[in-house]
């Protein structure tokens, strides 16, 4: 450092400053001479007053740095050494004493066998020494411990309800007044219980309870307004006291005052009305007595069954002396381990053994009898099965009264396809007879002498003739099993019936003749009353100008008089008009609507097309063409014929001559 | 007398005992004469501020014991 300053002060004097002060040289002559403080410290000038002190002063105090900082480092290092030395001093003090192998201060294994008795007898009185001590400590502990006796007569606020079994309490003392009236004696409180009752206080509060309660049926003990008693006397404090032996002095007092107080209402059991209860409709078990079937069959039976490759017989219950029922019914009291698997199934069915066996023998009577019945009597059933069989027409019959058969077209199709051979055949057998009853019938036989001018052959003919109808009648019913269709050639009713038939007329109501002739008669009856009343007032007035009232009037009285007249008669005939209105007349009113097609339209429709009317303004271009589409199919609709299966084939027919006819039905294929 | 420190961040650090009244260009002479660099190839500054002129003293910039001046290469712009 000082090599540096005094390069530094070489280079200073070169760019022509002043040197640097150098600290171990005597101050330069050159520079300025400045006091030394120490002798300064009397005059007034300060030390550092001038930039220029300051500035020489300024080595010093760097100096003064410099040693500080040095004595502060020496210091720490020192301190540091010593706090070094001193850890190691204190791990090497940790490893003093003995080692478990220093033991035993060189005793030999002879002296340490000797002194092991020595050792034991010390550890021994140490041992009971210690337990000595514990036990004094007990005692000690005893005396001073605090027990149930201690409590004696000490109140707990709470009702000894509260306290739930098994459920740990914390009692500690109340708080006690300081200025207050309280008597001085110590309360014990729960905390937990506290809390719970404050709490439910607070709700109580909240409820807002009515003051009286109709419904609170309390016995009598309450006080007139007992719903201020809190507010006068105080709260009521539930509090019992401990009396040192496990009891509340409360409850000893209780116990004692029930002994001694008297009873003051008459006990009264009600059980008096219970004994008459209703006796049950249904015998009592236990006084039935069934006989108890015998295990064994039983147990064999269901063996039977489960093995399922043996046929089951029935066996023969071996007969039992009745003497010993009671010895069964010990024996059923008893498990039957011989039926471990006892199933409902089997009890319903084998447990009437009675029964089953009734039955059996039944069965091989009816099945013996059988037996006997001959080979003569076999042939005629068979013979009698025969002739039955082919008559078709009774089978269907037969079948016709058994309820749930149905007749269709289909079925009436196969019928008449199996009639017709057998109908013909008797056609041929009964045509003698069937002749001569058309003979009989016949205009033919009406004029007797066209058929007596026919030759034989003509006969021949007409015989052939009469034939013809007939079966062209059969050829018209049996040819498709189908109606034929109704055509409008046959004249008027022909198509009414079409027109019925295919739903398109509806049958007219039967009450619309009687509505018609109702109307009539009341018409005529009517015109009847009004001729009458006219017939009787003109033979009045022919009366009354032949008695000659009339002539003594005047012209002026007699018109009076017929007015009088009229307007009476008037009166009568009308009360009678009424009387016969109100007993006959029925007016038989129906609205019918019809659009500009001539169609009959309902309420709905009706209304609308009103609507539009009234308004001015109609359906608009789609709704009125959908609606003219639905016109035209329902035409188109009502021109095809029933059996038409152009549109959806052969099934299609029948569904729409059902709904045409509004039947509803399967078709069977 | 003064100690300030010249370090160029690069490895060179030099402690110059000087005055505190010394123009910028004599403390730049005695640097040079430490570090073995020209003196007009040196540019002392404190930490992020402008370059020291020659003219001022280090008093005026504040210069004291113990600070330390950054030393960079002046390339004469």
């Amino acid at each position: 450092m000082d090599l540096h300053i005094e390069d530094s002060n070489k280079i200073r004097v070169a760019m022509g400053l002043k040197p640097l002060p150098v600290p171990g040289a005597a101050p330069s002559n050159a520079g300025p001479v400045f006091k030394d403080p120490k002798q300064d410290d009397d005059s007034d000038d300060e030390p550092a007053s001038t930039l220029e002190t300051r500035t020489a002063e300024s080595y010093d105090n760097w100096m003064r740095l410099q040693k500080e900082a040095d004595a502060k480092a020496k210091r720490d290092a020192q301190k540091a050494a010593i706090k070094k030395a001193r850890d190691q001093a204190l791990r090497f003090r940790q490893l003093e004493g003995k080692g478990l192998a220093d033991e035993g201060e060189d005793v030999d294994t002879k002296t340490w066998l000797l002194q092991s008795k020595k050792r034991q007898k010390k550890i021994e009185k140490a041992r009971k020494l210690e337990e000595e001590m514990a036990e004094r400590e007990r005692e000690a502990q005893a005396a001073v411990a605090y027990t149930a006796a201690d409590l004696k007569g000490v109140k707990v606020g709470h009702e000894l309800d509260e306290f739930v079994d098994g459920e740990e309490q914390i009692l500690v003392l109340k708080d006690a007044d300081i200025i207050g009236n309280d008597d001085g004696e110590d309360e014990l409180e729960a905390i937990t219980l506290k809390e719970k009752e404050n709490l439910k206080q607070k709700l109580d509060s909240k409820k807002r309870k009515r003051v009286y309660d109709p419904n609170d049926d309390e016995e009598g003990q309450k006080s007139i307004l007992a719903q201020y008693d809190e507010e006068i006397e105080g709260k009521k404090r539930k509090v019992f006291t401990l009396d040192g032996q496990g009891r509340t002095v409360e409850e000893a007092e209780m116990a004692e005052k029930e002994s001694t107080k008297s009873k003051k209402g008459m006990t009264f059991s009600l059980d008096l009305l219970k004994d008459d209860n209703p006796i049950s409709d249904y015998m009592d078990i236990s006084n039935i007595k069934v006989r108890k079937p015998k295990k064994k069959s039983k147990s064999t039976r269901k063996k039977a069954i489960e093995n399922d490759d043996i046929f089951p017989v029935p066996e023969v219950t071996p007969p039992k002396p009745i003497i010993e029922e009671g010895a069964m019914d010990v024996d059923t009291s008893k498990p039957a381990p011989a039926r471990p698997r006892k199933t409902v199934f089997d009890q319903s069915f084998v447990d009437d053994d009675d029964l089953q066996a009734k039955i059996a023998m039944q069965r091989r009577q009816a099945l013996k009898n059988r037996k006997k019945m001959r080979p003569e009597d076999l042939a005629r059933q068979l013979r009698e099965e025969d002739s039955a069989s082919p008559d078709v027409m009774q089978t269907t019959e037969d079948a016709d009264e058994e309820p749930g058969l149905v007749l269709d077209e289909t079925t009436e199709f196969v019928a008449n396809l199996q009639q017709k051979p057998a109908e013909r055949e008797r056609r041929k057998s009964s045509q003698p007879a069937n002749d001569a009853r058309s003979m009989a019938g016949s205009p033919a036989a009406d004029n007797g002498d066209i058929e007596m001018a026919q030759s034989y052959n003509e006969v021949e003919d007409e015989d052939e003739r009469m034939e013809r109808p007939t079966r062209s009648v059969s050829a018209d019913v049996t040819t498709t099993g189908l109606e034929e269709e109704e055509s409008l050639t046959k004249g008027l009713g022909g198509a009414l019936a079409m027109l019925r038939k295919r739903g398109i007329l509806k049958e007219p109501a039967s009450d619309l003749n009687a509505f018609y002739r109702d109307r009539q008669r009341f018409l005529a009856e009517k015109a009847k009353a009004e001729s009458s009343a006219e017939i009787m007032a003109r033979q009045q007035r022919e009366r009354d100008r032949n008695s000659g009232k009339l002539d003594q009037m005047t012209p002026r009285e007699r018109e009076d008089m017929a007015r009088k007249n009229n307007n009476l008669r008037d009166v009568i005939e009308a009360r009678k008009t009424a009387e016969l209105f109100s007993k006959e007349y029925r007016p038989n009113v129906t609205l019918n609507y019809v659009d500009e097609h001539g169609r009959q339209m309902n309420q709905k429709e009706a209304f609308k097309q009103l609507s539009h009317q009234f308004h001015g303004k109609g359906s608009g271009k789609q709704k009125t063409e959908k609606h003219l589409a639905k016109i035209e199919a329902e035409k188109r609709k009502l021109a095809a014929p029933t059996l038409d299966s152009s549109q959806t084939g052969m099934s299609n027919a029948q569904g729409v001559q059902a709904k045409k006819h509004r039947q509803a039905g399967v078709r069977l294929q | 007398m003064i100690i300030v420190t010249v370090n160029d961040r690069l490895g060179t650090k030099a402690q110059i005992p000087c005055l505190a009244s010394d123009p910028v260009k004599v403390f730049k002479a005695m640097v040079a004469a430490r570090i073995g660099r020209p003196a007009h190839e040196i540019m002392l500054k404190r930490q992020g501020e402008r370059p020291f002129k020659d003219q001022l003293t280090l008093e005026d910039y504040g210069v004291s014991n113990g600070v330390q001046l950054d030393l960079e290469l002046d390339t004469g712009d």
